[in-house]
């Protein structure tokens, strides 16, 4: 038996009890950015990311897997956010959009409780194609005796940016391989964090392709671990991810850890 | 007088109520709560005028379902935007039956959900839904009798849907 009119009450009812929203302030906040940024709205980035991670292998005709290599942009990083300011390149508008992202206190690494106030750092900015923009990778290197790190991955320019994935509030316990991956029709964006020990990350791909391996990107002393991105085809974007596993492999090659990325589960770890 | 004065209190009486409206449309919660809030943030830089309103809530209201629209079309397009690759669509607690009809809600064409949602649940009548939407009365009408009948086959149980009023 089915009531529409009482079924849709009791959704409405659970909604408004189990819904969580940043609240009024954090709402005029978000206004306020968006009216200085765009003069407009703010959407999902219409745009194919394509950020590589250092030391990924080229794409190329010859049905090589992972997108090609965007190193940083300038080798000084990471960079303190404090004294971090775009170099007068095509991207520095971009560069700043995503840095108030980044910083935003309702929905930015602001918003997420751990570590040194204020003391973010910028592990890495590459490029996105088509002066699109840029991506950027951003840390708070945790207190002495935490095990938690505040961290986000973001992208976008000026008029667009990415919906932010940072942690409202505490962040889980760090481990020690964490990933997440996003999707758009032809590719899969993967980020994440490693271990130290990690010299690389393999990718295990679907359908028994050969595996890829990612140079994780060194985020300086003060952070537990450093962090990957990188890119993989994915024609139609439908069905099966097609990375089902990574591993994060010490200088000899030895498997430190490894977490599962396919199988319907689109994180591993537990950064998110 | 401040340009938000009154914003934290006309927020705080509709935040809740416009989750429940929008979790239908989206089938999410998470996604109903992302959209909810930007609709908010709009609200904010034109609370001004806004607050004069007789209600204010409508304005958001449109706002919001405008914005799981076209968070839906890049999803159905598959659109060159980028999405984040989430866990399952997150679902308040509710009852079986509840929750069998959000995931029968979710197969139907967006503009048939939020059909559905202003007629059934917000009570609004054909012609206020038709100028919620942008369309006319009769194509609300047809709106509300395909995805009723779409409920019904989801669901099996053509004639209770089908009856609804």
């Amino acid at each position: 038996m089915i009531d529409l009119r009482d079924h849709l009450q009791e959704l409405a009812e659970a909604a408004a009890r189990d819904g969580r929203t940043a609240g009024p302030m954090a709402a005029i906040r978000r206004g306020r950015q968006r009216r200085r940024l765009a003069g407009g709205t703010a959407a999902l980035l219409a745009a194919v990311l394509v950020a590589g991670a250092v030391g990924v292998d080229q794409l190329g005709s010859g049905g090589r897997e992972l997108a090609p290599a965007s190193p940083p942009t300038r080798p000084r990083f990471p960079a303190k956010l404090a004294t971090y300011a775009p170099n007068g390149g095509p991207n520095d508008s971009a560069e700043q959009a995503v840095l108030r992202l980044l910083t935003d206190r309702s929905e930015g690494l602001g918003a997420c409780k751990g570590g040194r106030p204020g003391d973010e750092r910028i592990i890495a900015v590459g490029p996105l194609p088509g002066r699109q923009g840029v991506w950027m990778l951003a840390a708070r290197p945790p207190l002495p005796t935490e095990r938690r790190l505040c961290w986000m991955f973001a992208f976008g320019n000026q008029r667009n940016l990415s919906a932010p994935v940072a942690h409202l509030g505490e962040p889980p316990p760090l481990t020690s391989l964490a990933a997440s991956s996003s999707g758009d029709p032809s590719r899969l964006i993967v980020d994440g964090y490693v271990t130290k020990q990690a010299a690389r990350v393999r990718f295990i791909l679907a359908g028994g392709k050969p595996p890829l391996d990612v140079e994780p990107l060194p985020s300086g002393s003060d952070v537990p671990v450093n962090f990957f991105v990188a890119v993989v085809p994915w024609p139609g974007s439908k069905g099966q991810l097609p990375v089902e596993r990574l591993i994060a492999l010490d200088g000899s090659g030895r498997a430190i850890t490894s977490c599962w990325l396919g199988g319907g589960h689109p994180s591993c770890g537990s950064q998110r | 007088m401040a340009s938000t004065e009154g914003f934290e209190a006309f927020y705080a009486g509709a935040v809740g109520r416009l989750l429940g409206q929008l979790l239908p449309v989206t089938g999410d919660l998470h996604e109903a709560e992302e959209v909810v809030q930007e609709a908010f943030a709009r609200a904010s830089v034109r609370w001004t005028r806004l607050r004069d309103y007789d209600v204010p809530e409508a304005w958001v209201r449109r706002v919001a379902l405008n914005l799981a629209t076209d968070r839906g079309r890049d999803l159905r397009r598959q659109a060159r935007a980028l999405w984040r690759l989430g866990p399952p669509p997150q679902v308040p607690a509710a009852s079986a039956e509840a929750v069998a009809l959000l995931e029968a809600l979710r197969t139907l064409p967006m503009r048939q959900r939020q059909a559905i949602v202003l007629h059934h649940l917000v009570d609004l009548s054909i012609e206020e839904v038709a100028v919620t939407l942008g369309t006319r009365p009769g194509a609300v009408k047809s709106l509300l009798a395909r995805g009723r009948r779409a409920l019904a086959n989801q669901l099996g149980d053509a004639e209770e849907v089908l009856n609804s009023p």
